[in-house]
This record gives C-alpha cells, sequence and structure tokens, in this order.
C-alpha cells in the first residue's frame, strides 16, 4: 500500500518534470542515429543560400483539437526574419505569440494536439515537415529557447557547468557528446562554457559552474540560461518573455546584455513580449498579433512612432507612461470600436481606445470626521529568527530583515502608490497593515485599531470591516468551487453586515457596480475571463464599504488594456466611495500616473516619500534614479525617434 | 501548474457548459474504465445485499452431501460440511466488503481530521505529524494479534486495529494536499473577510480537499480489503462459522487438492474487488484531480511522439510524407481523448 502510493507520487512527480521546460531544452536524446543538422541528408550539400531570409513563415495556422471542437490558435501568419536581427511579436494574452514560437521550434505539439498548415521555413527547410529526429537535431544547435522562468528550464539537480556543457554540440557529433569527461570535445565544451559565462557578465566561472540553478538569483538564472542557448551557436534564438519574471533593473540589464551577445554573435531572434516598452528597447522589426492574426508589420520605429492598425494604436495608448498623469481615467481598448474600425475598412489614423471619464460624485462626501489616517509606525518585520524559550537551544536561523522601521501616514481618501522591487518589503508591509501578519515590532494604528506583535487589539470584525484586501492573482483568490455572488457575499455574511433578501440585493448591486455582466453571478471563477476575476475581487473588497483598501499588485497578472479597466475601476471608487488606497506595486510608470503620493521600498527601506512629480523629476535618491532609467518606457523612444 | 507552457491545455480543460445529460454521457465517453469499473463494483454490492435472500442459508449443514463439486444444484459445490458456496460466497461477501467500508470510513475520517488540523495549523502540524511517523512504525498485524488476544478475535477488534493502521496514510496525503490550498490567497481573503479559522477549514479547504480525499479512500479501501482477509486467514478476523473470504480460503485450504473451488472462490472474489477499487480509484483520480489529468493527457501526447499534423487536402498536393505521424494510421480525432 505504501509502496503503491509512494511509486505514484514518483510517477506523477516525473511526469511533472518532464513537463517543466529543461527537458525540451536537455532534448531527448537519440545517440543511435547521429544526423548533421547543417548537411542535407539526401544530397549531402550545405544549405542555405545567403539571398533567403533566415525565418520564413507562411500562411501559418496552428490550431488545437479537443475531443469535440477544433480551436485556431493562429491563423494565416506570414511573417520573416533576416540574419541577425531582431523581431518582436508583441500581444496580449490570448493573442498566439507563445504559441507561434513554440511551433517554429516545434515544442507546441508535446503539449496539445496540433494542426499546422503553412510553411515554417529555417533556412530554406521546411521545419514543418521534418521527422521527429531530424527536428531534435535541429533543436539547440540551428534554434535555440530562452524560457520566461530561467528556474524552470534548468535541471535543479545538475549543477551549471554539466549543464551548459551538455548544451555543446559541434556538427558531426552525438547529442550529449561533450558530457563524456576527459574528451577533447568536452574540453572544448568546457572552455566555451567558461568564454559564455564572461560573456554574460558572470566573470567567476568556476564559482558559477559549480552551483546548482537555485543558489544564483533570478537574473543570474537568465544569464546562464542565455549562455546555455549559446552554446551551440544557433542561427535563430526564441525568447519568451525572457524578462517578464524580472525586476525592471535586472530586465534593464539583461536586455542590454541580449542585445550585445546578439550583435557578437550574429543571432536571429524570435523575442516575445507583451510590454511594448520592451519591444522598443530590443526590437529591430515588431509584429503586432490580436486574436491569431497577424495585424501589423514594420519596422521598431514605424510600429512605434507610426502606428498603422487601430489595435496597434489603441495598444500604445493604453501602455501608462511617465509624465502622463492618469487621473481621471485610463484609455482602454473597446472591442467594439475595434471591430468597427477594423471592418468599416479605413483603418488608418483611428484608433480603438475610449477614455472613461472619470467624474467627481456629485454631493462631494462630507469628510467624515470619523475617518482616521492610518498610522505606520516604526513598523519592523524579521522572518527566520528565533525567539522564545527554545532561541538559546536551537542552531541560530539567519535572520531576513523584510521591513525596516518604516514609518508612514495615509490620510483618508488618498491614493498612495507603494514602489519597490522584489523582496523589497513591499508585500510584507502591505499584510502588516491589514493586519495579516503581525510586525516584529512597531505598530500600525488605525482610528481605535492597534496592530502590533501581541495581534490586532480592539474589535477585529470592524477593522476587518474597515480595512480590505485586492491580491495580486484572481486566479488564486477565489475559491474555484465557489460562484461569484458566493464569494461577494463573504464579507457581507460573515462581518454580519447584511443577510437573506438584502444580502442577495447588495451582491446584485456591487455586481453591477463593478461592471460586472448580471449573469456572472452564478459562474465560477474558471469561467470567466481575468479581468472579470479581478473585478469579482474587487466587489469583494468593496463589498463591506471599507475606508481603506491594500491592493497588492491587482493589475500585474492582466494584459494592459484590462489593466486599464481595473484602474479606472479602482479610480472611480475611490472618488465615489473617498477610499484611501495602498496601492503596492512594481510598475513605476503606472503608479507615477496615479498616485497621490508615492513611496519607494528598497530592500526593506521605506527610502523616499514624495508626489509623482518630484519622484519622477526631481528625486535625490540613487535608487530611485536607477529605478527611473530601468523602466522600460515608450515615450522616451518616441521622443527620441519623432 | 501554471507553467506558462501549459497554459494552453489548461485552457482546454475548462469545463464546458451543457445540459445535464449530454455532460454525463460525455464524461462517460471519456472515462469508459471508471464507469464500467464502477457498474462492476456497483454489482458486486447490489448482489451481495440481494442475493441472500434467494438462496439457501450458509449455515445450513448438509453432511452427506458434503465436498460436492460445481453442478446444477449447487453452482459453486458444496464445502467440507455440506454447506453450499455461493450462499457462503455471497454471505462472506457481506462481512468482508463491509468490512473494508467500515475500515475506510473510520481511517478516512480520522485522517481527513487528523490530515486538515496539521496542515492548516501549522503549531499543530509539528506535534501531530510526529505522533504520525511513531504510529506508522507501529506494526499492524501485530496490533491485531495483540487486540484479538486481548480482546478475542470480533469484528470490533479487526476494525480498531485497522482503522489505526490507516488512518496515518491517510492523514499524510490529506495534510500535503491542505498545505497546498492553505497558501491560495483566497485563503487570506477568507481571513480579509472576517471569517475565522476554522470556519475556514470547512468552507474553504475541506471542499478543495474532498475530491483527492474521496480516491484516496476508495484505493484505501482496496487495501483494506486485502489486509482484513489476511487477519481473517489467519483467525484473528471475525471468527467462524460467519463466513468471510477470508476464512472461507483458511477453511479449504485443507481441501485443495480435491475440492480447489473451495481457495478459488473467495480468492477470485477478493481478487476482483481489489482490482476494481484499484481501478476506479486510479482512474476516479483522472477526473477530480486537474493535475494529473493534465499530465496524464500530456503523456499520452508524448507517447504517441508524434509530429505536428497537417491537413489531409495539404498532403495531397505534394508536401512529401516524411512527417513521423504520418508513419501511423490516421486515427479519428474522437478517440484520441
Amino acid at each position: 500500500m505504501l509502496g503503491e502510493r509512494r511509486s505514484n507520487g514518483v510517477y506523477i512527480d516525473f511526469l511533472q518534470m518532464w513537463n517543466k521546460p529543461l527537458t525540451v531544452l536537455g532534448c531527448p536524446v537519440n545517440m543511435c542515429r547521429n544526423i548533421d543538422p547543417l548537411v542535407d541528408s539526401t544530397t549531402g550539400a550545405r544549405k542555405g543560400i545567403l539571398a533567403m531570409p533566415l525565418l520564413d513563415v507562411r500562411d501559418l495556422t496552428i490550431s488545437v483539437v479537443t475531443d469535440e471542437t477544433e480551436t485556431e490558435l493562429v491563423h494565416e501568419l506570414s511573417v520573416d526574419l533576416e540574419h541577425g536581427h531582431t523581431l518582436c511579436i508583441v500581444g496580449e494574452s490570448g493573442s498566439g505569440k507563445t504559441v507561434t514560437a513554440l511551433s517554429i521550434i516545434r515544442l507546441f505539439e508535446f503539449i496539445a494536439p496540433v494542426y499546422t498548415d503553412g510553411e515554417i521555413r529555417v533556412d530554406g527547410v521546411d521545419v514543418t515537415t521534418l521527422t521527429a529526429d531530424e527536428m531534435r537535431a535541429y533543436r539547440g544547435t540551428r534554434i535555440g529557447m530562452i524560457f520566461q522562468e530561467a528556474l524552470d528550464s534548468l535541471n535543479p539537480s545538475q549543477r551549471i557547468g554539466p549543464q551548459l556543457i551538455e548544451a555543446y554540440r559541434r556538427p558531426g557529433t552525438a547529442p550529449r557528446q561533450a558530457s563524456r569527461k576527459g574528451t577533447k570535445l568536452h574540453r572544448e565544451a568546457d572552455a566555451k562554457a567558461r568564454s559564455l559565462l564572461t560573456e554574460v557578465g558572470l566573470p567567476d566561472t568556476d564559482h558559477i559552474m559549480a552551483q546548482y540553478p537555485h543558489q544564483l538569483s533570478g537574473g543570474m538564472q537568465q544569464r546562464v540560461m542565455i549562455a546555455m542557448s549559446l552554446m551551440s551557436d544557433p542561427d535563430l534564438l526564441i525568447a519568451d518573455e525572457p524578462t517578464t519574471a524580472l525586476d525592471v533593473t535586472t530586465q534593464a540589464e539583461i536586455l542590454t546584455l541580449f542585445r550585445r551577445v546578439q550583435k557578437e554573435h550574429q543571432t536571429a531572434c524570435v523575442f516575445i513580449t507583451h510590454d511594448m516598452g520592451v519591444a522598443a528597447e530590443i526590437a529591430d522589426r515588431i509584429a503586432v498579433m490580436y486574436q491569431g492574426r497577424l495585424v501589423e508589420l514594420g519596422t521598431a520605429r514605424e510600429v512605434l512612432t507610426a502606428p498603422q492598425h487601430p489595435y496597434t494604436r489603441a495598444l500604445l495608448e493604453c501602455v501608462p507612461q511617465l509624465g502622463v498623469r492618469r487621473r481621471d481615467g485610463f484609455p482602454t481598448i473597446s472591442s467594439a470600436m475595434l471591430k468597427a474600425a477594423v471592418e468599416g475598412g479605413d483603418v488608418s489614423g483611428v484608433s480603438a481606445t475610449e477614455t472613461v471619464r472619470i467624474t467627481e460624485p456629485a454631493a462631494p462626501i462630507d469628510a467624515d470626521a470619523d475617518t482616521p489616517s492610518v498610522v505606520i509606525d516604526r513598523v519592523s518585520k524579521v522572518f527566520g529568527g528565533r525567539s522564545g524559550p527554545l532561541a538559546r537551544v536551537l542552531p541560530p536561523k539567519q535572520e531576513v530583515h523584510a521591513v525596516k522601521e518604516v514609518s508612514l501616514e495615509i490620510p483618508p481618501g488618498e491614493f498612495f502608490g507603494l514602489v519597490g522591487e522584489s523582496g523589497s518589503g513591499k508585500t510584507t508591509l502591505g499584510r502588516i497593515v491589514s493586519a495579516l501578519q503581525p510586525p516584529t515590532s512597531g505598530a500600525v494604528r488605525f482610528g481605535e485599531h492597534r496592530f502590533d506583535q501581541d495581534g490586532l487589539h480592539g474589535s477585529e470584525r470592524s477593522f476587518r470591516q474597515r480595512v480590505q484586501m485586492i491580491f495580486q492573482d484572481p486566479q488564486s483568490s477565489l475559491d474555484p468551487r465557489h460562484t461569484t455572488a458566493r464569494i461577494i457575499a463573504e464579507p457581507l455574511r460573515e462581518l454580519g453586515l447584511a443577510r437573506g433578501a438584502a444580502l442577495r440585493r447588495r451582491v446584485t448591486e456591487l455586481i453591477d457596480e463593478v461592471g460586472l455582466p448580471a449573469d456572472c453571478a452564478d459562474r465560477l471563477p474558471s469561467q470567466l475571463s481575468g479581468g472579470q476575476r479581478q473585478r469579482v475581487a474587487i466587489a469583494r473588497a468593496i463589498a463591506a464599504a471599507p475606508q481603506l483598501i491594500v491592493a497588492d499588485e491587482p493589475t500585474s497578472a492582466l494584459d494592459v488594456s484590462v489593466q486599464g479597466q481595473v484602474m479606472n475601476l479602482l479610480l472611480q471608487l475611490q472618488r465615489s466611495h473617498n477610499i484611501s488606497f495602498l496601492f503596492i506595486t512594481h510598475n513605476l510608470s503606472l503608479v507615477l500616473s496615479v498616485a497621490d503620493r508615492v513611496g519607494v521600498m528598497y530592500k526593506g527601506d521605506l527610502i523616499e516619500v514624495d508626489s509623482p512629480e518630484a519622484i519622477r523629476t526631481s528625486s535625490t535618491h540613487q535608487y530611485t534614479q536607477r529605478l527611473l532609467a530601468a523602466n522600460p518606457d515608450l515615450s522616451n523612444y518616441q521622443r527620441r525617434n519623432s | 501548474m501554471t507553467s506558462p507552457v501549459l497554459e494552453p491545455v489548461a485552457e482546454l480543460a475548462a469545463p464546458s457548459r451543457g445540459s445535464l445529460s449530454h455532460r454525463l454521457r460525455r464524461a462517460v465517453r471519456r472515462n469508459r474504465v471508471l464507469t464500467v469499473g464502477t457498474l462492476l463494483l456497483g454489482l458486486i454490492v447490489v448482489m451481495v445485499i440481494v442475493l441472500p435472500f434467494f438462496l439457501p442459508s450458509s449455515t445450513a449443514t448438509d453432511p452427506a452431501n458434503r465436498l460436492l463439486a460445481p453442478s446444477g444444484e449447487h453452482l459453486l459445490g458444496t464445502d467440507l460440511y455440506g454447506r453450499d458456496v455461493l450462499s457462503r460466497l455471497v454471505e462472506g461477501g457481506r462481512a468482508s466488503l463491509g468490512m473494508a467500508v467500515l475500515i475506510t470510513l473510520c481511517a478516512g475520517t480520522a485522517g481527513m481530521m487528523i490530515g486538515m488540523i496539521s496542515g492548516y495549523f501549522r503549531a499543530a502540524d509539528a506535534i501531530l505529524m510526529r505522533v504520525m511517523d511513531a504510529w506508522m512504525a507501529f506494526p499492524g498485524i501485530i496490533l491485531a494479534t495483540a487486540l484479538a488476544v486481548a480482546f478475542g478475535a470480533s469484528m470490533w477488534t479487526v476494525l480498531t486495529a485497522l482503522s489505526v493502521i490507516f488512518t496515518p496514510f491517510v492523514a499524510r496525503v490529506i495534510r500535503s494536499r491542505v498545505l497546498g490550498v492553505a497558501t491560495k490567497s483566497f485563503i487570506e481573503a477568507a481571513r480579509v473577510s472576517g471569517m475565522g479559522r476554522w470556519k475556514i477549514l470547512f468552507v474553504h479547504i475541506f471542499p478543495n480537499v474532498l475530491p483527492l480525499a474521496v480516491v484516496q479512500v476508495i484505493i484505501l479501501a482496496a487495501a483494506a480489503m486485502l489486509i482484513d482477509g489476511a487477519l481473517s486467514f489467519l483467525g484473528l478476523g471475525i471468527a467462524p462459522p460467519t463466513p468471510t473470504w477470508g476464512n472461507m480460503i483458511a477453511e479449504g485450504r485443507a481441501y485443495m487438492h480435491d475440492a480447489p473451488w473451495l481457495v478459488i472462490v473467495p480468492g477470485l472474489a477478493i481478487i476482483m474487488c481489489v482490482y476494481l477499487f484499484n481501478l476506479v480509484g486510479a482512474s476516479l483520480r483522472l477526473v477530480v484531480d486537474p493535475r494529473s489529468r493534465t499530465l496524464s493527457e500530456l503523456q499520452r501526447l508524448r507517447a504517441r511522439g508524434q509530429g505536428p499534423r497537417r491537413r489531409q487536402a495539404n498532403d495531397a498536393d505534394g508536401a512529401e510524407p516524411r512527417t513521423g505521424e504520418l508513419k501511423q494510421p490516421a486515427e479519428p480525432i474522437d478517440e484520441r481523448i
């Protein structure tokens, strides 16, 4: 019985491992057959004609078949890419950009039952017609791949060195032949690995090659990934959102590095991103995809400064920009206007955005005398240290100071933006303010409530009614087994604010107030879109009519256009209900465009609090300036190039 | 689970709506193994419950007709006291299946409670799980023997001993699942909504753990049945003359040569039930657990190891048939999932 379960567990774990990108990177090995990708197996002639583009995708249609339906993910896509150039494919989630990338290296067929139509020519060879063995010889050596999550793509049980060496392959050798120690090939691979590591900014090669992936930081892991993808000198590199999981400053470094390495190696690159700012940094040419179709293709300059298609234009307008205030509402993409613009035929000069004017409430809320400020008084949080009677007996643990003596006051009705990179302690501070996690020292005061290391003083019920929270990922913040109505009703029921018919009426009101269609009430979260899910989470947060909402990265899991809609909703609610916000984000452009005041956190310290304008123009703090410089921003590019 | 690469598949696995009967029919078609297994198991249970009313008494001895081979009058022959083996088999099924269900219920409930509490309350975890570890280290058969010696072999000693043995196994599996659910932010959202910790445990965590618990419990039933059979065989379970499959095998053992059906019939019954329990448990896991469902679909895809399929029309006009999958006969789309 025990054996049965154990083996089953291992089996599941094995399948899960299999599912990670690292196994497709490590490319299934076939030691018996030895196919030289550079030499045509039938004629023996070297492939490649100079005049031809390296990558030529013609009328590519990709559909996925489930038992009853066939879903078209990409429709008649045609793009091409010259040697040594970078093509950015930009689009929102579900636009088919990742599917396209995975199809070029033919990995998509491993994760979905897929039909393809059309051609993908790499150096003149249509990869869609290759056999599995022939394709295996292409992966790594001719087409390299970099995934979003570097940690997922590296083998956690192997040191960096062997993994890099394994990826080395010279024409005419078998896969993984370089892994055999003591051979000439192994020494060659070792030297190559060292030179590439130095090149990607990790000069301490002995140290790095002896490390396991988890011992490296996120940026270092992505550097190792870049080095690994270059081990076999591929002609074509596919990078799927390689910087999305990184902090802005790290992202800026990686992008610079990427561009330099790519220039030096003359590698062509297909770079997938959802971020127009990143595309502006790196692209020679940009392809914009929308719902599986290519809507615009042109040089970076054309697309970014003089976009032709209404969707591209709308997308560009939706991106928050430094120095542009959006207090009165973000532009959002209206699918009806987009449809009309496309079907109307004349697509030039039209944009498909609409801006909702967020109006001041007709009757200004009489500044409630009893609405207090939130006072954060020298709050610190230390993780991992030992305390209590056993502290002396047990070995000491390393202490992590997540938040260091932060003091702050948020007056009623203020929209306070807290910005910082991962590990800066901003989320921990948010959790302390919403009384989910007690501070190690210091206290948060909110009217008669006080929250310190002993927990919450005063009535928890009334505190919860006044302070609510919106979480980052609506997928995980909604119980998958509860309906929308039940989720929204939860705080009302738990805090005893309404029951019976009044509860149902209030839920219907809330659904309407956050702009959800009325028939959502009985749906489960899995039946809603990402934006709709976040609206449900917002409805839940405002249900109890709170005075403060802690919003922890509420838009970072959403597309730009949906981000605009959600921000508009938050701004509207702030005005109409006079709610104060503690808005936590890593997106500097976003927070500078909406917040009343902005605080910058760095390694647990609140280093600066000021108005957005002052932060942007006259910040004296070194870190803030670095953050501003690293922020991929469109307005800079457009100013430079128009 | 939300690897960026997997997202398309996850989307495809999203529940689609439709009328109830339509959904049911589709569910049956998708999970043939589960349907057949459940039906067979149901059939066995119904037979065990209903048949004794139509069969001769299982305790009616008839020394004149002892050790008869299967025939029209005694479908499965008679045993050494001339009792009808079919009657005893069905009657023994009541005891054996009933015991398996009881043990499963007891161990399942206890394990579920302990697993949920130790998974959610971190302070209780350290103590509870160490107790479970010690518990698991205790040899089950010896515990059962000791109880049987102390209190006399009966249903209650078996039930106690086996529930004690199986509880930690259930608790461990449930705990690991609770640990996963407890990190989801809807648990924190519930705290922000002012819900108490115990209520969160039952309103949010319990329903999300339940499907896995059901699977676990069905697989547990198979193991319980095996061990219960072994204890009966050793004479530590329900005592004769009440028949169980285990003690039927024990009694028939002496006549293995002359009357092999005495051992084969109850033996087959145990094998059949254990196999069906395992089958139903494993295929139910694929239905209720989205993670293992996605993984099994992924595995099937990779096992086939094909290239991307191209449309027939496209293949006809000259694309050379070098694609890996074209070597295999094209299969109808419906059967692939």
